[in-house]
């Protein structure tokens, strides 16, 4: 059987319930019953569900391609999704926007990620990135630090307005 | 009461006052608009300025700006999935689904005009409600709390009828987050890891902001360069914003249907305002004729949550002016500027200032019509961002977003999580696990703990046996088999179609 994104994403949350049990098993009974109401719940269903789609990958590879049997489980279809190399690439810039947030806070992630998101994914004219960048930072400068008088966090380095 | 009526009335339509309601209901569009701000933080921020203001301007500036917040809040939730208020959250399941097809205009005109009819309603139940709130606030106990929030959970099934398995893990996957930080019974520290940041919990920003905003992000950037919200290169045009406002009307049976429940669910102290909108929306699913298309764009799920988010503020305001409870956490903030303006709500104002309360209706009703009358004009415009280049939108979008995650309590911890709940929303995407039931579980979720340890203190197990209680339970095992039946049928009838 192939293992799939599909059932991997199963998998995780088999994880999850189980870890939640496990650190749940530490706890008095009053402060333990919820939680593990919760993941017992989960542990059940999340396994039940794991059997479910490896049964239906299963059908599926014996079927070599022909539609499914009427009887068979089904799994709803995913989406018609985009090319997993452009998958990877925005999740690869959403990674890098939060590093960008944590190291050099917000003022100065939003002019370089706008920058670079814009010039490198976007391949966008240096003048629509130039306008955006001064735009965004603006608009959140007036609309929530001086309006507001909020404080942005300035990151690891400390970089504050 | 006629006389305090139209004294009320008379209080309302003054220059200033009306002055007071243009402003105010500009700033409750704006807090509601922008991710993670909303109603509470605006009340927050402007109870200083109240401070030595007459009680009926102070108190119409609050309350006209805390009441139309979630009709600006849906806006960015209907055109890029991002809940601009957490009850809003629930317009996102058709309002957004609708702007992908580029009926974004319809499902915009449908809000505001819902928004501004519920609003309505829902000032209006209060005012009939006022001399008999009495008999059912002390219905409610903490059992009945407990089983209308089970019941409220058994909506699991409405939202994912795709998959009833993934739903409900989903659910509890919402509901085990819920669990996250020092337990109010027992001090003990649930899933804490010994990191101090996680003794509070997590805040709903953080799971909502993740699992919809940057999801629906990284769903567009995977698009390419050239990826837009809408499916292909239509304009909004005006009569989309026409016919959605027309279909509130046509389908005014459910409005009112809805506005009413959602006043009376935010008539219950604690319950708030994401309960009443998924309970008004699961309804809608359950009662609607041809009920397949919800959750794929929807007018109907529009209108229902819509008519639901801004009457329960209404609802909201009863227990508030009437006994000192407050029904919400913004009424909490309410409550206190009715005491700094030299107002003691309690059964004392009923008798003494009905004509201030009569005020506050009036205000509730301008106020919602005059937010949904000034969005017209704008949303047309904003409803074309839909048809912006990926490139273009995500950005701006994304900086909205960190900002907002980041202003809940300023740590960068947050950001961490707002980025784990994010890829963990594009899996679920991708995977076929619907997301909405993971928000309902992590709202419902440390709400049902508080109760049920409350019930089985005061009542024990035989809290169950309260006649209230027995009545939700049908409800409930009504609504969990009706709701399963409708899901094998719509399968079953899926694999016919199919061959």
């Amino acid at each position: 059987m192939n293992i799939k994104g599909r059932t991997l994403f199963d998998m995780l949350f088999v994880l999850i319930f189980a870890v939640g049990f496990y650190f749940s098993a530490k706890w008095n009974m009053k402060a333990r019953l919820f939680p593990q109401l919760i993941v017992l719940s989960g542990l059940v269903v999340s396994i039940h569900n794991l059997i479910k789609t490896a049964i239906s990958n299963r059908a599926r590879d014996n079927d070599d391609g022909k539609p499914m049997q009427s009887g068979a489980v089904t799994v709803p279809s995913a989406r018609p999704t985009a090319a997993p190399k452009s998958e990877w690439t925005m999740i690869l810039w959403v990674g890098i926007y939060f590093c960008m947030i944590i190291l050099f806070g917000f003022w100065v992630t939003i002019i370089l990620y706008t920058v670079f998101f814009m010039s490198i994914f976007g391949r966008e004219n240096w003048k629509i990135v130039t306008i955006y960048t001064v735009g965004i930072w603006l608009l959140i400068y007036f609309g929530l630090s001086v309006g507001m008088s909020a404080s942005l966090y300035g990151g690891v380095l400390g970089l504050t307005w | 009461m006629i006389e305090a009526m139209w004294s009320g009335l008379h209080q309302v339509f003054t220059l200033k006052i009306l002055g007071i309601i243009v402003i105010a209901t500009s700033i409750g569009n704006f807090f509601g608009a922008v991710p993670g701000l909303g109603g509470t933080i605006a009340l927050a921020l402007l109870i200083p300025f109240v401070y030595g203001m007459d009680p009926f301007p102070g108190l119409t500036l609050l309350l006209a700006m805390h009441s139309v917040t979630s009709t600006g809040g849906s806006i960015p939730g209907i055109l890029f999935a991002i809940p601009g208020t957490g009850p809003t959250v629930a317009t996102i399941v058709d309002g957004y689904p609708m702007t992908k097809k580029g009926l974004g205009g319809q499902a915009m005109g449908a809000q505001l005009a819902a928004s501004a009819i519920g609003g309505v309603i829902g000032a209006g139940v209060l005012a009939l409600l006022i001399p008999v709130l009495r008999p059912i606030a002390i219905a409610f106990g903490s059992p009945e709390v407990f089983m209308l929030i089970v019941f409220g959970l058994t909506f699991v099934i409405i939202l994912s009828r795709e998959s009833i398995s993934r739903g409900f893990m989903a659910a509890l996957l919402g509901l085990l987050l819920g669990t996250v930080g020092l337990d109010p019974h027992t001090g003990v520290g649930r899933y804490t890891f010994g990191q101090l940041w996680l003794w509070d919990g997590i805040h709903l920003a953080s799971v909502v902001l993740g699992i919809f905003a940057f999801a629906e992000m990284i769903d567009l950037g995977a698009k390419g360069r050239g990826g837009q919200i809408a499916e292909g290169n239509v304009k909004m045009p005006w009569y989309q914003l026409w016919e959605g406002t027309v279909a509130v009307f046509t389908n005014w049976w459910l409005s009112l249907r809805t506005a009413v429940i959602g006043t009376f669910i935010g008539i219950i102290p604690g319950l708030g305002g994401d309960v009443a909108t998924w309970i008004c929306y699961g309804h809608a699913v359950q009662t609607c004729k041809n009920s397949e298309n919800f959750g794929k764009g929807d007018i109907r799920g529009v209108i229902a949550v819509e008519t639901a988010n801004n009457s329960k503020e209404g609802g909201a305001l009863l227990p508030t002016i009437v006994f000192g409870i407050p029904g919400s956490g913004g009424m909490a903030l309410l409550l206190g500027a009715f005491l700094i303006l030299g107002i003691t709500p309690g059964p004392q104002l009923i008798a003494t200032h009905l004509d201030l309360i009569w005020g506050m209706v009036w205000v509730m009703v301008i106020a919602n019509i005059f937010a949904a009358v000034t969005l017209y004009p704008l949303c047309g415009h904003m409803g074309k961002l839909a048809f912006i280049r990926g490139s273009l939108l995500i950005p701006p979008i994304m900086v909205l977003a960190g900002v907002g995650a980041s202003l809940i309590r300023g740590q960068w911890q947050d950001m961490v999580l707002v980025a784990f709940t994010g890829f963990l929303g594009y899996g679920m995407k991708k995977w076929g696990y619907p997301r909405p039931p993971m928000v309902l579980g992590f709202i419902l979720g440390p709400l049902a703990e508080d109760y049920l340890h409350k019930s089985l203190a005061e009542w024990g197990l035989p809290f169950l046996l309260r006649p209230v209680c027995v009545t939700l339970l049908i409800f409930t095992v009504l609504s969990l088999v009706y709701s399963i039946y409708h899901a094998h049928r719509d399968k079953k009838k899926k694999l016919m179609e199919g061959g």
